[in-house]
């Protein structure tokens, strides 16, 4: 009776430790957690605004209750929408279909013999990822606007040129933004299969070259297998991302000439709420990307939790 | 005759291997080039063409450029931003994340999720700028760093490295005593570097 006493108490004193411990360690995190909701979950309120005429400077209650028009003016654009939206889905798309690019060039950066010429091509490449597609816009220019350095070759080539340019171009608009996605993303994108290369097993290879096969064929059955599960990874979270295409690029190559192929949605709800002014339209488009983002995230995570046994969120 | 059917075959591949990433490093470096030696050149000259030499070296832009007062003043906003901006997030988003790693702390799965989520709530340009504005924060230097304070991302790269590591270097520092702001700062953080060179690009990343 006695023995059961005393460790009932020395179990309530541990377990009362353990409380204090963790709520300890609650407040602490209470900061961040205010910090979290006061900039991610607080905006969210502003979502109301698209049920009512919002206009700028008016008191709240100045504002008659519109219900759901702004989503009925969704459907009514429907040809708008659609527009944008296929823009936004082929040069996400695009940018998909591209990905396997980025593999093969850490597949070959990999099979390069020189150290230093390696590190040096690693360095050089992730470069372009670092600087703001502003700067990207003002190379583009230099290079390829009408009197840019492309123009004055083939001019100097007698290769006739067109005036615009390619930047003003509507036909080349999608290839063009998909090229310098990819010029831009490629090395530092490389990085991570570089690493998971590197991590690989090197008993592997070994054992191959001791069956007999070459380079090539240990790439094939060595390599790729070994990068397919990272490489999948990326590849449902940026269908997961299939919406978000950013916005500075856009922004930057817009001109109106390339305007029918080059708005996206982050562009289109930023044309509606600033240019046009049309603030509870554009917070309804936002609320319905939000949502349908959330949507392809947890569908994709379904999915790979069926084909592969785990998920990613 | 196996074996030079392979030197030859590989051979070829190497030089083409090499032919192609320099080619591509070219065409990385080669923009950064053009517009340097097109910003030393005297603009005449230059605008007729210029491809691997300046043409008549000429800082007329840069001093231009400098003798503009306001220029200095941007650069400081933009490098203290990033500096500042980048450093607060790491130790922020780092022992928010440490802080989940501990089972004694209630409703650490609620909280955990709680986060995840915001990384795919984007409540658009509209609702973001008039909380902002509701906040105070409309011309002011902080709204590059107080809303990126918590990066949901970088939070979950951390929250797994933490749970990598072995328990016994934890247990035994709190054995000898320390409390949770030195284990944090002492034990934690200086494993942090290596997780921190993938990270490098969170300035573009946690402001907003």
């Amino acid at each position: 009776m006695g023995a059961f006493f005393i460790r009932t108490i020395t179990m309530n004193r541990s377990v009362i430790r353990k409380r204090r411990v963790g709520i300890k360690y609650l407040l602490l995190a209470l900061p961040f957690i205010l910090l979290v909701a006061a900039f991610s979950y607080v905006p969210l309120f502003g979502w109301a605004f698209a049920f009512f005429n919002y206009k700028l400077g008016f008191k709240f209650s100045a504002m008659d209750f519109v219900g759901f028009d702004n989503f009925i003016k969704l459907f009514t654009e429907r040809n708008e929408i659609l527009r944008v939206l296929r823009n936004t889905l082929v040069m996400s798309g695009l940018g998909i279909l591209c990905s396997p690019l980025t593999v093969i060039f850490a597949i070959m950066l990999n099979e390069i013999g020189g150290r230093k010429f390696k590190r040096f091509v690693q360095t050089m490449t992730t470069l372009p990822n670092f600087i703001s597609w502003i700067v990207v816009f003002g190379l583009a220019f230099a290079i390829f606007s009408s009197s840019g350095l492309l123009n004055t070759i083939l001019s100097v080539l007698h290769i006739p040129t067109s005036d615009i340019g390619i930047m003003g171009n509507g036909k080349y608009v999608w290839l063009f933004q998909l090229a310098l996605g990819i010029w831009k993303s490629m090395g530092w994108g490389a990085i991570i299969y570089i690493a998971v290369i590197a991590g690989i097993d090197s008993e592997l290879y070994d054992a191959a070259k001791v069956d007999g096969t070459n380079r090539f064929q240990s790439i094939i059955h060595i390599t790729v297998p070994g990068l397919i599960p990272t490489y999948l990874v990326l590849l449902l979270l940026s269908v997961s991302n299939l919406l978000n295409n950013g916005f500075d690029q856009y922004f930057v190559f817009y001109n109106s000439l390339v305007a029918d192929k080059i708005e996206v949605l982050d562009y289109y709800v930023y044309k509606i709420g600033i240019l046009v002014n049309d603030y509870s339209y554009s917070i309804a488009i936002g609320m319905l990307k939000t949502l349908v983002s959330i949507i392809l995230l947890f569908t994709v995570n379904w999915i790979s939790k069926r084909i592969r046994g785990e998920s990613l969120v | 005759m196996g074996i030079t059917k392979v030197n030859v075959g590989e051979r070829i591949f190497n030089v083409f291997n090499y032919l192609i990433m320099s080619l591509f490093t070219l065409m990385c470096i080669y923009p950064f080039y053009y517009v340097i030696i097109y910003s030393i050149s005297d603009p005449a000259e230059a605008a007729k063409g210029i491809y691997f030499l300046p043409l008549k070296i000429n800082f007329s832009t840069y001093v231009g450029i400098f003798s503009r007062g306001d220029l200095a003043g941007a650069y400081f906003i933009s490098a203290s931003r990033t500096v500042i901006g980048t450093v607060l997030c790491v130790i922020c988003s780092s022992m928010f994340a440490y802080l989940v790693t501990k089972k004694e702390m209630p409703g650490r799965k609620f909280i955990y999720r709680f986060v995840i989520i915001t990384m795919y709530l984007n409540v658009g340009l509209i609702p973001w700028y008039l909380t902002m504005k509701a906040y105070g924060f409309k011309n002011s230097y902080l709204l590059y760093i107080i809303p990126g304070m918590v990066n949901a991302f970088f939070m979950i790269l951390v929250k797994t490295y933490i749970e990598q590591l072995p328990a016994s270097m934890e247990e035994s520092a709190s054995m000898d005593g320390a409390g949770f702001f030195t284990l944090f700062f002492r034990i934690i953080m200086p494993d942090l570097p290596q997780l921190l060179s993938y990270t490098i690009h969170l300035p573009y990343n946690c402001p907003r």
